[in-house]
């Protein structure tokens, strides 16, 4: 019985041993995935843009911060366009990678800088000429957070995807 | 003595060779059509040939030994230059060649509103380089073939008609744009393209037109482009694929007397009738005008701006028999089914709507315009007031070129609305972002951006505004291109 019992307390020592090492590569697997999961988003570059066309049920009649959260490469140039009715035609804002120099230099090179246009339902408060002087086109995290449950009602993406950043 | 002998043989070889040579490549075709004799400065295959490869980029179109462009209509070719044939006019020498395609294009041609028949497609398509004689400019164009009798025949040329031939002979640049055509009729000519401006003195009837300032009597024939894959096989055989369906273009013909190049039916770049933007769209703003005189039109647009300014409210105005203007009950688009205008109101020839947000008249506004002048002749302006009180009025000049723009340029839908495809998009953005940057309100730089886009995309549309004297006036917005930059200004008609 003795003899029994010291048997079972090695086994279990020897189990705990092992099942220790596999329980912490579980715990930090499940990390990794979760952060890996969080970091995967749809547009890494812009030469994803065209997938929020393709993926746009994802992103139809859902708040403005979903799709934001789906863009990885740093927004540098927007132009709001609000509409009160919708039933004429619909407010947007357009989104590019490049910030306001790099775009007007661009276009004079005749070429189009990958834009990304997002229709919203809602009537939204946006005034160029009221917007901090200088920065009037700088997309800001104040304006991510006042904006973000704008609904998105449909896009617009075109421009040349192989001009780099 | 041998020797002797095997040099004549060589050299009568040799002139045998080149006279054939000579006589081969020069495939002079119907030489009583040819007015080749006194022509000094005759344009040679070996010449057009030469310019056309050495301007192929400019052109942006390619020859047999180019790199393949792909245009709007006209998918890429090869030119057949062993099989090209030359000719000349009073005004042109020409070279007129064979095409290869990778998707040959066919058409199929009829009165607008008719229901075309699929069997009917045919056609061909040859390239045209032509010499003008008197300062010797050179110029590529595409000559199209379509028979209303559904054969064609190959032996047609730029100079020679068959007599039996009744079709359409039309020229367009390598990218498919419309230059010029005629309409044959037992080999005569019985129509010609023509520019008009429906606001010039027009008398409309059913589905003519008739210009009193020229007398013609013009109609509206839609020319719808096909394209098909054909594969050739050594044993001269040709087998195709079906047709496929690529876009309508829409071009206003005239009862002609004749005339254009190498017995009637040649290029013959159309002359603007009026070339002055401003004097284009008198006519038209002077209607517009007259009608914001009138009683009707004044409660009209007082009960709209006095009502729920959030909400869209329109107003249809026409003529009774006795030629006063009249008005229809005014509607609410407070619904995505509601927002019509009532196009059936007795001799409806305008309407006028409000918009909730500072904006001149919207994409939407002008796609649909052109669909209602379609189905309504006459029916051509559309009056828009903002909130503000600013009042601006769309209005058809030419509706052959305002379908072709549709055509080229269909809406896209955001939703139900109907926008701008992305190419003008992005120009109506960069218009506008380029006076909103410079200081400007965002109702001045939308106005300027949509005057931009109706005259740089050729819409046929005019945007005219009224001013404090309560005269509509047409709004101009010019594109500069300076050192590599490029900036707008207005030049407004006053």
């Amino acid at each position: 019985m003795v003899i029994q019992h010291i048997l079972q307390t090695i086994v279990n020592n020897i189990k705990h041993q092992i099942m220790k090492p596999i329980k912490l590569t579980l715990i930090l697997i499940a990390l990794f995935t979760t952060v890996c999961c969080k970091s995967q988003q749809l547009i890494k570059t812009e030469k994803d843009a065209h997938k929020i066309k393709e993926n746009e049920k994802q992103f139809i009649n859902k708040p403005l911060k979903d799709l934001l959260k789906e863009i990885k490469p740093q927004i540098k140039r927007v132009f709001g366009n609000p509409i009160k009715n919708s039933y004429e035609t619909v407010g947007y804002f357009m989104f590019n990678f490049v910030d306001l120099q790099q775009y007007d230099s661009l276009k004079v090179n005749k070429k189009t800088p990958v834009t990304i246009v997002v229709y919203v339902k809602e009537y939204f408060d946006w005034d160029f000429h009221k917007r901090p002087k200088g920065k009037e086109t700088v997309w800001t995290k104040d304006d991510a957070h006042k904006y973000e449950n704008l609904t998105v009602v449909g896009f617009r993406v075109y421009g040349d995807t192989t001009i780099a950043n | 003595m041998h020797m002797i002998t095997k040099k004549i043989t060589k050299i009568f070889t040799i002139l045998f060779i080149g006279l054939s040579f000579s006589l081969g490549c020069s495939k002079s075709y119907e030489k009583n059509l040819i007015n080749d004799d006194t022509d000094t400065d005759i344009f040679s295959i070996t010449e057009a040939k030469n310019w056309f490869l050495s301007n192929s980029d400019k052109i942006k179109i390619n020859s047999i030994n180019g790199t393949k462009v792909q245009a709007i209509k006209i998918k890429s070719f090869s030119v057949n230059w062993d099989k090209a044939i030359f000719g000349s006019d009073d005004k042109y020498s020409v070279v007129e060649c064979t095409l290869h395609f990778d998707f040959y294009p066919g058409f199929n041609i009829f009165n607008k509103g008719n229901t075309p028949s699929v069997d009917k497609i045919n056609g061909i398509t040859r390239l045209i380089i032509l010499k003008d004689k008197k300062n010797g400019k050179k110029q590529s164009i595409l000559m199209h073939l379509f028979s209303t009798s559904s054969k064609i025949d190959e032996s047609i040329t730029y100079f020679n008609r068959d007599k039996q031939f009744s079709g359409h002979v039309f020229f367009t640049d390598l990218k498919g744009n419309f230059i010029n055509g005629w309409i044959y009729e037992n080999g005569k000519i019985i129509k010609a393209s023509k520019k008009i401006l429906l606001t010039n003195n027009i008398v409309f009837k059913s589905n003519s037109i008739r210009t009193t300032l020229a007398n013609d009597v013009c109609s509206t024939y839609e020319i719808s482009w096909y394209e098909r894959d054909c594969v050739e096989y050594y044993s001269g055989n040709v087998v195709c694929g079906p047709w496929n369906y690529i876009g309508s273009t829409f071009q206003t013909y005239c009862v002609s007397d004749g005339g254009g190049g190498g017995g009637g039916g040649g290029y013959q770049p159309p002359v603007d009738p009026v070339t002055d933007p401003c004097s284009d769209a008198q006519s038209a703003a002077n209607v517009v005008t007259s009608l914001s005189q009138n009683n009707n039109y004044i409660n009209a647009k007082s009960i709209i701006q006095t009502s729920n300014p959030n909400i869209e409210q329109n107003v249809t105005f026409g003529k009774d028999a006795n030629g006063n203007i009249t008005s229809s009950i005014i509607t609410s688009c407070n619904s995505s089914s509601s927002c019509a205008v009532n196009t059936n109101w007795p001799g409806a020839f305008s309407d006028l709507h409000n918009h909730p947000d500072l904006l001149p008249p919207s994409p939407g506004d002008i796609y649909n315009l052109i669909g209602v002048n379609n189905n309504h002749i006459g029916y051509n302006t559309r009056i828009v007031v903002t909130p503000d009180g600013t009042v601006f009025a769309l209005d058809i000049l030419d509706l052959a070129m305002a379908n072709t723009f549709k055509a080229t340029y269909p809406p896209v839908n955001i939703g139900y609305v109907p926008e701008f495809p992305s190419e003008i998009f992005d120009k109506f953005h960069d218009v506008r972002s380029a006076f909103i940057l410079q200081g400007f309100s965002n109702l001045v730089s939308e106005e300027r951006a949509m005057s931009y886009i109706l005259d740089k995309f050729k819409t046929g549309i005019s945007l005219l505004k009224q001013d404090t004297n309560g005269n509509f006036k047409r709004l101009i917005t010019n594109e500069n291109l300076s050192n590599g930059n490029t900036t707008y200004s207005t030049n407004n008609c006053q």
